[in-house]
């Protein structure tokens, strides 16, 4: 048999499976900031309500852009197939999570530090442990997202339970989410440094990809 | 190449999908007959790798398929029953990405998705994105992409459903020109589909297989059960409630021409014909 090169699925199949749902999101943004920047004008608390708006939003997006490319999965016309196909979970799963992740993410920190350079000093942080965090938060929430979507099987669980976190988070003030307070950078805990929630949501975004990365793999479990 | 398969049995819950099932099949064009629910998808699904088996073993080439899956991926092309993937996108990048899935390096790739778009004829449709296709055409995609990456095992479920009668006659030479070397396990319902592509048959009926050396031995399994009858048409409601009614035709005289399947000869006039392949089946599946 000749050598096969498994290779990551193109981008422009990432990108168009994105689908609606992934650019519906960019369109929220563009609502978000034509409220605060035009229908706001003049607010003192603009910009911080701005921030706080794009991370929620942005917490939702990751969701979007990263489950929507996998959903051809667990949906029945389609699982057969994808699942028969020589598909290796570090390449399907993990690197290609990241490289969704990596995109939208990127876009989110562009459109925060625009954010960011247009304010006039009622604004939040935006140094390098802030970047970290942002991204943290998200990278946690679309590994969370994906490990409870593959483990139920159902779309609406991958976006309904780290969303429901994310809310505890923001409501509680990180009260009942110990070291994973997603919410960190717009609601912070007093007297705490964000670097730690920052390190946690990495460290346990990453262990969270390795598992969605493993249940991709796992055939017989996503067939059932 | 030949593929193997002995004692295989699959359970769901208390319900047996595959009971001991053997089967020995090589190049060619091998045909799974069988009605729905009877355990030919589930057959499938365990040599796609997609459940596990209860118990048995599978060979291709000599190589225990079970042990090495991951290997063997790569061998296979399937169609499965259900096929409607990557609506958003279009046909050839539609192949594309499942041919970068099955490991084919760049300009081979671009070749074979010509090549097989051309032997489903949807050169035409490329462009086309995936979602916009009838159903015929995209099962003819659906053979298009089982086809990438010259499998020597091309398992097809069902591959004629939803397909018109001008397509299943292009399907039967595309099938037949892709048989060559390599072997082509084809599951249907369709007896026609059966008769007119395969070399070799195997019926399936609750869970149990039974090969066939060929048409013949299925056709002989209903000898001297099947007659023909010409009765008048006001008595065919009569001849209905006693007898299972193969065919029927109206004859020149306006008279219906029946074929009916007993056991003993049903009438003074009925004469003992030879079975066609479908009452063959008809009787082994009523067995």
């Amino acid at each position: 048999m000749d050598k096969r090169v498994n290779k990551m699925v193109p981008l422009i199949f990432d990108l168009k499976t994105v689908s609606y749902v992934g650019y519906f999101i960019l369109l929220a943004f563009a609502a978000v900031m034509i409220f605060f920047l035009v229908l706001m004008g003049g607010a003192a608390t603009k910009y911080i309500l701005l921030q706080t708006t794009v991370f929620v939003v942005s917490v939702v997006g990751v969701l979007a852009w990263i489950l929507t490319p996998y959903m051809e999965i667990v949906q029945p016309e389609s699982k057969e197939l994808i699942l028969s196909l020589p598909i290796d979970g570090f390449k399907y799963g993990f690197l290609r999570m990241l490289r969704l992740f990596a995109i939208y993410t990127g876009f989110v920190l562009l459109l925060l530090y625009f954010i960011y350079s247009i304010s006039d000093g009622d604004r939040l942080e935006y140094g390098i442990v802030d970047i970290f965090l942002i991204a943290g938060a998200l990278f946690f929430v679309s590994g969370f997202g994906m490990t409870a979507f593959l483990v139920s099987r159902q779309l609406i669980i991958g976006y309904g339970i780290p969303i429901l976190w994310v809310a505890i988070s923001f409501f509680y003030r990180g009260g009942a989410s110990w070291l994973w307070h997603t919410c960190q950078w717009i609601n912070p805990k007093p007297f705490e440094s964000s670097l730690k929630y920052a390190v946690a949501h990495w460290l346990t975004g990453l262990v969270l990809y390795v598992v969605s990365a493993f249940l991709i793999e796992q055939r017989k479990y996503l067939m059932r | 190449m030949r593929l193997k398969i002995e004692g295989l049995s699959k359970s769901y819950k208390k319900k047996k999908a595959l009971d001991s099932v053997n089967l020995f099949i090589s190049n060619g064009i091998y045909g799974l007959l069988g009605p729905n629910g009877a355990g030919k998808t589930t057959l499938m699904r365990i040599l796609a790798g997609l459940i596990a088996p209860d118990e048995g073993r599978i060979e291709f080439d000599g190589e225990d398929v079970l042990k090495n899956m991951d290997k063997f991926r790569y061998k296979i092309g399937y169609l499965p029953q259900e096929f409607g993937c990557y609506k958003s996108i279009t046909v050839e990048e539609c192949l594309d990405t499942i041919g970068v899935l099955k490991g084919i390096r760049a300009p081979e790739r671009k070749k074979q998705i010509e090549q097989v778009l051309a032997e489903v004829n949807l050169s035409n449709e490329a462009k086309k994105k995936v979602g916009a296709l009838s159903g015929g055409m995209r099962r003819r995609l659906g053979i298009a992409q089982a086809m990438l990456g010259n499998p020597a095992f091309i398992m097809v479920d069902e591959p004629t459903a939803g397909l018109d009668p001008e397509e299943r006659i292009r399907f039967r030479g595309f099938i037949r020109r892709v048989a060559a070397n390599r072997v082509v396990l084809l599951s249907t319902h369709i007896i026609e589909d059966i008769k007119n592509n395969c070399d070799g048959l195997a019926l399936i009926n609750n869970g149990k297989v039974k090969q066939f050396d060929g048409f013949e031995e299925l056709e002989n399994m209903a000898k001297g059960k099947v007659w023909k009858m010409v009765i008048n048409s006001n008595d065919f409601y009569k001849i209905e409630g006693k007898y299972k009614i193969l065919s029927t035709n109206t004859n020149a005289d306006n008279n219906l021409e029946i074929r009916v399947y007993s056991e003993e000869k049903p009438s003074e006039d009925a004469e003992a014909v030879q079975p066609t392949v479908e009452e063959g089946y008809l009787t082994w599946i009523n067995a």
